[in-house]
């Protein structure tokens, strides 16, 4: 894929298809794929607006407001059981969720 | 039953001084929604049952000599994005299909604790994203002044809930003006309190650093009993803030009151008779002693980029639990976990919540993380200081909340960007934290009603409650309510 952020075009080339395996999503139809990246792109084009505003010594804001740490004393507290936490699971067994095999073998 | 609608706070009194039932304010609010919810489907779930149990545990209580709350037997709607144990929370998408919560949200449990009954869920742009009550795998909710057009969104369902009085209070959520912008559609007043006000534990996640837990209500003084209720610091939510909850004080007089009016917010795009009808309700707080304060808020233009940018990449983040293992439908074609996570996201998800996490991704991917999402955050950081330097010359901000009255269902719904700039005017409060309210100030000639933003410094929802309270105890435009 081309270095699309750092040139003039905002997305030139984007690279629907390793955009959509970071986010595990998959886009098969041809049709959505093309609609999807001119939506995508022309956000972009329009999100490029940032690059107009002078940000040179300005801190980022993750929150809007002063987060300060929460300390609390470290004891004991009810939590979920394993039967409430399991309840919605799609599928489960011997008090685990259940997934499809990773490891061969 | 429509002339017949009594506020919260009416409604609370009420029940407390033994005059009313709760149980048959409670009856009345299932038949009320049983007769309108057919046209509007603001609500996906109502929970007849449960609600005539916990009113007739009330009207018990009360007659035990215990004190009922200060929402004793209030019925209450929450948006389908909080979670009571016990009951289905879907988020409006597929992918939380048949989701049943093992734990109730803080807000919804100080909700109940104070004597207010859930009647029901409601509608909602899935997972939050969106500004018309479209997205939504339960279809569209309507706007109950006009049933061929949009509530507004994300948490159209609960503004509509209210707007036909269905219920006098609901719970919606406001992360770039999802209760402000459905409350000027739909003719109601909708609250976005101080970032931090109120636990967000147990609302479900879409943009944690703006997500805000909100209430509708039809009057300014029931979302001000309705704040005092829900604010307070929460253990299990590290952004809540432990600070007293400001009290409501409706008076007529604004002498010496500073209404900031930004140039900005009144710029090109801006509908003719939503612009007159905000310019008529601050000359009408002028005439009653404020002082209209014009001033720049020169960032204001880069809010929407801005807040898209950071919303999609926490979106994008805060989306990844949603994979098949641990809760909503898997998808049981796949034999790979991988393909599993990819099957089940895929159908899972609608086409709006998978456009924003692809944009989020894109914004946060290795080597564009820095022009793009930390460069909207010191852009944030510019928006906050333009709020902090307007705070310095005024003590409300006005403006109007949406550009636009009531759209068309299916106008906008193909067309993400025209959808985004709906947000342009309600964002910037999001972004910099601060409280937000809208209040109805009119109508269009063809009956759509029109909301007023005031917009107050952090934690001053006090003064925001004095001047929405002036204009609201001036004028008549809250008490209009749809045609049945």
């Amino acid at each position: 894929m081309s270095d699309t952020a750092h040139d003039g075009q905002v997305s030139d080339g984007l690279d629907l298809d390793g955009l959509a395996h970071l986010a595990r999503l998959k886009i098969v139809d041809p049709t959505v794929a093309a609609a999807t990246r001119d939506q995508v792109d022309r956000l972009l084009g329009h999100f490029a607006i940032l690059r107009e505003v002078d940000t040179d010594g300005v801190a980022p804001s993750a929150y809007p407001i002063e987060i300060q740490n929460r300390m609390r004393a470290d004891e004991p507290s009810d939590t979920l059981s394993q039967d409430q936490v399991l309840k919605n699971a799609p599928q489960k067994r011997a008090g685990c969720f259940l997934v499809p095999r990773v490891v061969d073998g | 039953m429509t002339s017949e609608f009594e506020t919260a706070c009416a409604l609370a009194a009420a029940v407390r001084d033994g005059s009313k039932r709760a149980a048959d304010i409670i009856d009345a609010s299932l038949a009320r929604i049983a007769e309108r919810n057919p046209q509007v489907s603001a609500f996906v779930e109502v929970h007849d049952e449960d609600a005539r149990r916990q009113a007739a545990e009330i009207d018990a209580a009360r007659e035990r000599g215990e004190d009922p709350g200060p929402l004793a037997g209030v019925p209450v709607a929450l948006k389908d994005n909080y979670v009571r144990e016990g009951f289905r929370s879907t988020c409006a998408s597929k992918i939380l299909e048949g989701f049943v919560s093992p734990y109730t949200a803080t807000a919804v449990a100080k909700l109940e604790a104070a004597g207010a009954v859930v009647v029901g869920r409601t509608n909602m742009d899935e997972f939050a994203m969106g500004s018309s009550t479209e997205h939504s795998c339960y279809g569209a909710t309507k706007n109950p002044f006009d049933l061929s057009r949009s509530p507004g969104g994300s948490s159209g369902g609960s503004a509509a809930a209210v707007a036909a009085r269905m219920v006098p209070l609901a719970l919606g959520s406001d992360t770039g003006g999802s209760v402000r912008q459905p409350a000027a559609l739909c003719g109601i007043a909708g609250l976005k309190p101080t970032y931090g006000r109120i636990s967000r534990f147990g609302l479900i996640a879409f943009a944690s650093s703006l997500d805000t837990v909100s209430p509708f209500a039809t009057d300014v003084d029931d979302l001000a009993l309705v704040l005092s209720v829900l604010a307070g610091v929460d253990p299990r939510d590290s952004t809540s803030m432990d600070t007293e909850a400001p009290i409501a004080s409706v008076e007529n007089d604004l002498s010496g009151t500073r209404i900031g009016v930004p140039e900005e917010y009144f710029a090109k795009g801006l509908d003719a008779e939503v612009e007159a009808a905000t310019r008529a309700a601050l000359e009408h707080m002028r005439e009653r002693g404020a002082t209209l304060v014009p001033l720049s808020m020169p960032h204001t233009k880069f809010a929407i980029p801005t807040y898209y940018l950071i919303a999609t990449a926490e979106a994008s983040s805060n989306l990844s639990r949603y994979d098949g293992v641990r809760f909503g439908p898997r998808a049981d074609s796949a034999d790979d976990l991988l393909e599993m996570y990819v099957a089940t996201r895929t159908h899972g998800f609608g086409p709006e919540v998978r456009r924003r996490i692809l944009l989020g991704c894109y914004c946060l991917r290795q080597g564009y993380a820095d022009e793009w999402y930390v460069k909207a955050q010191k852009v944030r950081t510019l928006i906050r200081m333009d709020f902090d330097a307007a705070f310095e010359q005024c003590d409300v901000l006005a403006s109007p909340t949406s550009p636009i009255p009531a759209f068309r269902l299916g106008e906008k719904v193909d067309d993400p960007l025209a959808m985004y700039l709906c947000d342009t005017l309600t964002v910037p409060a999001n972004l910099a934290g601060v409280p937000g309210l809208s209040l109805p100030c009119g109508h269009t000639a063809s009956g759509l009603p029109v909301g007023l933003q005031l917009m107050a410094a952090a934690l001053d929802e006090t003064t925001l409650f004095r001047v929405a309270g002036a204009y609201q105890s001036s004028t008549r435009f809250h008490v209009k309510e749809p045609a049945p």
